[in-house]
Order: C-alpha cells, then structure tokens, then sequence
C-alpha cells in the first residue's frame, strides 16, 4: 500500500496563488501554531497574540504572488509575524508583558501537558519555572529574546536566524550565547531566593 | 579568561563548522571553567522548555469556496431574448408624445436604471417557465412512481428492497435540489420584474411631468 505524502508548503502556495483558497486555509492550519507560539512568547498577551496572527496570515496572503519561493514558505512567514510584533511593542509603547495565566488546575496541567509520573509538587515547580522563564524571557533586549526564540522553539538554524535579523552569523552566536547567559543568572538567582524563603518559613513555623 | 563563546554555542546546539566538534571536545577535557559553561548552558536551555504556550482556538476563519454563480446566469437564453423584445414593445407604448420629449428623457431613462442592458422578462416568459419546470418535475415523478409500481407488483428480497429505498431517497434528494435552484431562478426573476416595474412607474411619472410643461408651454396664452 501506497501512503499519500501531504503536499509541501510550496505546493500549497502554488495552488493557492492559483486560486485555491482551501490550499490557503491548509497552509493556515499548518502553521497557525507555531506562529502563535512566536507571537504569544514575543508579546506575552493572548489577545495581542490572535491579532498578530490573524494578520500575518492575512498579510501573507495578500502577498502570495509577491512571495516567489526565494526563501521557505515558513521563514517568509515569520519575518512577516516578526515584523508585526516589532510594530506591536513600538506601536502599543511598551515592552513585552509576561501573562501568567490565572487559577492554574494542576490536575489540569497533569492531564495536558505532563507525564502522568509527575507529582503535584512538580507540577507546580515546573509552572514556577515556566513563569520565572517568561519573566525571564521577557526582560531580554529584543534582539537577544527573538534568536532564542527562533532557535529553542522553532528550530532555526544559525543561518535561517542571521537572515530573519538581518545580521551576521557571528552576531546570531553572540545574542545567542549573551541571551543564554542572562537568562541562566536571572533563573540562578530566582532559585537562590526561593531556597531561603523556604528556609525562613520553615524556621518561622518551626519555633 | 577563556574566550569561546561562538564556538561554545556551535556545540551546544550541535551546529559546528565542520571540523570544530572535534577541537572543542579536546578543549573541554582539559579546560573545568568551559565544562561548567557548557551544562550552564544547557541547563537554561532544559530551563527554557518548561514554558508553555496556553491552548488556543484558532483565529483563522477559513476562506469559503467560491460563491455560486448569479441567478441570472442561469436564466435560459431564451427567456433572455424573450425579455428584450418586451422592453422594445413597452417602450414603444409611450407613442408619439415619448418621441417629443425624446432629448430630455435619455437621461432620465438611464437614471432610473431602466436601460436595455441586463436580462428583463414578462410575466409570458415567466408562464412559460414555470409551465416547463411543472412538466419535468410531472415527468420525474412518473417515472419515480412507475418504478415503485414495479417495485410493489412482485415479491422482492430484502436486499432489493434497500437498494430501491435508497435510489429513490437519492433521487428525492436530487429532485428537491433541484426544484430549490429552480425556485432560487424564479425568485431573482420576480425580484428582476420588480425593479423593471419600478423602472417603468419612475419613467412614466417623468414623462406624464414632461408632457404637462410641454402642455403648459404650448398652450399658455402668453405666447
């Protein structure tokens, strides 16, 4: 038996310059995740993120004959989604915001996201994590967060980042390893404060 | 200090210029500062995977698939041609006086969105539309009723039986499909007649308004 192989990315933008609007929705529903996971971690609001998204693709769409396959379909659709969020920050005045979302189940979580082997004070250590990475994350200078980005949840090569940012190879290295190293102090420190406040509470309750 | 930083994040991120793995490897056996930098680093990046993104709904309304085409492209030529000379022979109707006030109501004529242009029909065509739809709907229901009459003269197996349903659930389907896209063509055509009617009550009330200035013009005593 034969297995169909979906049809690339180019396929799609082909035929759906063509005319196909379905072949623009696939394309959609495709990348819609990891683009909403780019804007999400760039703005830190949901809201913000939706807009961005819905009007990258609304973007790229109308730009489809414009894009002639000089890069991937996915890198053209990320710069377009970096430009909007760079618009974003300037346009809105300020910098990105963590969300925390509210009323976190853990239960919840454990049922998502996580191996059924975690306990409950993992859990709620891990969503710590992710908070004070956001935070993190978020106090980052522009350039150094976006190359984290690309590299840690999309996957980007060295290269592919230098030609989102327009800059030399070298320099995605340095943001790369400066972005790194913030983060690992800030998370260092964090984790410093979170002992001692351990300590002291349980030398409160203790006596 | 131990300045390797690019080389160190080539190595973490396992894209090294070809031939470099190999030195940093070396590097890093007799080098305890770059060892502790390198699960520094990947420490924070083990750090970086806990951050989540919330579940969301899609933003992206899908594009629809084209829109059918316009009823009137599904009128039929004939009715088409039917129409056009109609509005010769109503517009005529206006005799001698219309062609006397001609140099004025051209303009008014196309104001009112009455000009040659478009499909048009008559209540005729419309007769003879419906009267058409009525015998092909007739016919389809006789032979639908004569398979049935087939069908119910001779002992039939239950597996006969189930196929007969289902054809004749289809065909209803199908029939009903189309005597709704039939009625869909009747509707634009009465809402056509409609604005045709409008058109000509718009016109008629500009040259029953121009006849009287003409009246007045050439019966005034004053002249």
């Amino acid at each position: 038996m034969t297995t169909r192989t979906p049809p690339s990315d180019e396929e799609l933008v082909a035929l759906a310059t063509a005319g196909d609007l379905d072949c623009f929705n696939q394309l959609v529903a495709r990348w819609e995740r990891p683009i909403y996971a780019l804007a999400y971690r760039t703005l830190g609001r949901e809201e913000d993120a939706r807009d961005v998204v819905q009007e990258a693709f609304l973007r790229a769409f109308r730009g489809l004959r414009g894009f002639r396959g000089q890069a991937k379909f996915s890198s053209w659709l990320y710069r377009i989604t970096l430009n909007l969020c760079r618009d974003w920050v300037r346009r809105e005045r300020r910098a990105p915001v963590v969300q925390l979302p509210e009323g976190v189940d853990p239960v919840d979580v454990a049922d998502q996201h996580v191996a059924p082997a975690e306990s409950v004070e993992d859990l709620v250590a891990r969503k710590q994590l992710s908070d004070a990475v956001a935070r993190a994350m978020a106090e980052l200078p522009d350039e150094q967060r976006v190359a984290i980005l690309l590299k840690e949840y999309h996957g980007l090569t060295f290269q592919e980042i230098a030609d989102q940012l327009d800059c030399p190879l070298s320099t995605v290295k340095t943001r790369l390893y400066q972005g790194l190293s913030v983060l690992r102090r800030r998370l260092e420190r964090r984790q410093a404060e979170e002992a001692s406040l351990r300590r002291a509470t349980w030398e409160s309750s203790s006596t | 200090m131990c300045d390797q930083r690019e080389r160190l994040i080539g190595y973490v991120y396992d894209e090294c210029e070809p031939g470099e793995r190999a030195q940093v490897q070396e590097h890093l056996e007799s080098c305890a500062t770059c060892r502790t930098e390198i699960a520094a680093l990947r420490s924070v990046r083990d750090d970086l995977q806990t951050w989540q993104i919330p579940d969301h709904e899609s933003v992206w309304r899908p594009f629809a698939p084209a829109p059918a085409p316009a009823w009137w492209s599904q009128v039929p030529r004939w009715a088409v041609a039917a129409a056009a000379g109609a509005v010769i022979v109503s517009g005529a109707a206006g005799g001698a006086l219309a062609s006397a006030v001609m140099s004025r109501s051209q303009p008014v004529l196309a104001a009112a969105g009455v000009t040659q242009a478009g499909p048009v029909l008559t209540h005729r065509d419309l007769d003879e539309l419906e009267r058409r739809i009525d015998a092909k709907f007739q016919a389809e229901v006789n032979q639908l009723n004569g398979r049935v009459q087939l069908a119910g003269s001779r002992p039939v197996s239950p597996d006969v039986e189930a196929t007969l349903h289902k054809t004749f659930d289809t065909q209803l389907l199908e029939l009903r499909a189309t005597s709704d896209r039939q009625l869909d063509v009747i509707n634009g055509i009465y809402n056509q007649l409609g604005q045709i009617q409008k058109g000509f009550d718009t016109r008629h009330a500009l040259l029953a308004n121009d006849v009287k200035g003409l009246q007045q013009l050439v019966l005034s005593p004053g002249r």
